[in-house]
């Protein structure tokens, strides 16, 4: 039984190994908590594997991913550092200043209006946009329904566009 | 379609979420609204510039390693002690030791070396590790022993005689190095165990131990062990062709 679960463990969850990272890197906004969240939930993954009801593997992963950033996040807001989890690493200065493509710099607004929104919305548009989720997807990670997706993902737009429109002074 | 409506449905039409019907009074109403249509192309040209932006972070080269060793922790949480591959090679190793010595000590009749060899015998059938040179090519096997014996045991081809050579490996007898050759008549293996003694030449004398046949005889300062399953006719028959090379 523990030689299967190991089994399906390399070829459920393994190759999702990279989207685990990214939605907890966007999630946590740092690379150390990222890691954490990572081996976390692999090893929680792991253990539920028998709980596994068939379906997407990655939408079961990302789930676990993101209840265990969310639990994390939730521990250090209750340990009182007030701003702690709005310390995100923006986007390195050295790299807008080298870079004199104005795409380059757009590029970079992008990155910083992402890490700007909102948690509820950010993971919505990452799921999205990064992962390439559907709607249905998204919902079974966020365990909301698909309408709630739906206005959450119009929401993340409409803000990104205005803090887009605020950065180049449009 | 109303622009309060269409509006709702930008974002999915964008996404590709829209059944083909709904998708088509959403075009329509695009094509005739301008307001609708530009946030329309709002929302793609930040779909393409978000997709531009590269929003993929590489995780370090450690963290594979990383998530494989805590799931090996965790595999290691999981087993119960008593089936952890540590214990198991232990336990294993225990029943063996059990298995072979001690229904043997208790119920052998026969001399202390006969023990040696039966030992042998069980162990080689058990462990898969019957040849360490496996070969029915007696030129093949017999050179195998120099140099890891400190006596050239002859390794006689009899399969004319329908006994099959399978091969050699090293053994312990009387706590000294020892050849046993392999030969196999039908689904019988024979181990032919080979020792120096100082003993005065004996001729082969049957017994059973276990239910196994043991031949035994001395000659020219080696003592012969021909150990099987075989019949013990069969078996005498082989020991006295061996010795009679």
């Amino acid at each position: 039984m523990l030689q299967d679960r190991s089994t399906h463990f390399d070829d459920m969850l393994w190759p999702h190994l990279r989207a685990a990272y990214n939605v907890a890197r966007w999630l946590v906004r740092n690379d150390h908590d990222a890691e954490d969240i990572v081996q976390e939930s692999f090893v929680k993954a792991f253990l539920a594997l028998d709980r596994f009801r068939g379906g997407d593997a990655r939408v079961w992963l990302l789930a676990i991913v993101r209840n265990t950033a969310m639990t994390l996040l939730r521990r250090r807001r209750s340990e009182a550092s007030p701003g702690r989890e709005e310390a995100f690493d923006l986007p390195d200065p050295a790299e807008s200043i080298e870079e004199t493509l104005i795409g380059a710099e757009h590029r970079n607004q992008v990155r910083a209006a992402i890490e700007r929104l909102p948690g509820e919305f950010r993971e919505t548009l990452i799921l999205r946009e990064l992962e390439g989720l559907s709607y249905k997807e998204i919902a079974g990670v966020l365990e909301v329904p698909v309408g709630t997706v739906m206005s959450r993902l119009a929401r993340a737009r409409n803000l990104l566009m205005r803090d887009l429109m605020a950065a180049r002074g449009a | 379609m109303n622009c309060s409506e269409a509006e709702r449905l930008l974002n999915p039409y964008v996404d590709g979420e829209l059944d083909l019907i709904t998708a088509v009074s959403v075009e329509e109403h695009i094509a005739g609204c301008e307001g609708c249509s530009l946030q329309y192309q709002n929302i793609q040209e930040l779909c393409r510039e978000i997709a531009e932006a590269d929003l993929a972070f590489s995780p370090k080269a450690g963290l594979a390693r990383r998530v494989a060793a805590a799931r090996r922790r965790a595999i290691a949480g999981l087993t119960p002690w008593w089936r952890r591959p540590a214990t198991l090679a232990m336990a294993t190793a225990a029943a063996a030791l059990v298995l072979l010595f001690v229904p043997v000590r208790l119920l052998r009749t026969g001399a202390v070396e006969d023990r040696d060899v039966l030992d042998n015998h069980l162990r080689s059938l058990m462990a898969s590790h019957l040849v360490d040179v496996p070969s029915s090519d007696r030129h093949t096997v017999k050179p195998w022993f120099q140099g890891r014996l400190s006596f050239s045991p002859d390794v006689p081809d009899l399969s004319a005689e329908g006994f099959v050579l399978t091969g050699g490996r090293l053994e312990m007898v009387r706590r000294a190095p020892a050849a046993a050759i392999v030969y196999q008549r039908r689904a019988h293996v024979i181990n032919l165990f080979v020792a120096p003694v100082h003993e005065a030449d004996s001729p082969p004398q049957a017994q059973t131990n276990e239910g196994y046949n043991v031949v035994a005889w001395t000659k020219g300062g080696l003592r012969y062990w021909a150990v099987s399953d075989l019949n013990s006719n069969e078996l005498m028959h082989f020991a006295q062709l061996v010795r009679g090379r």
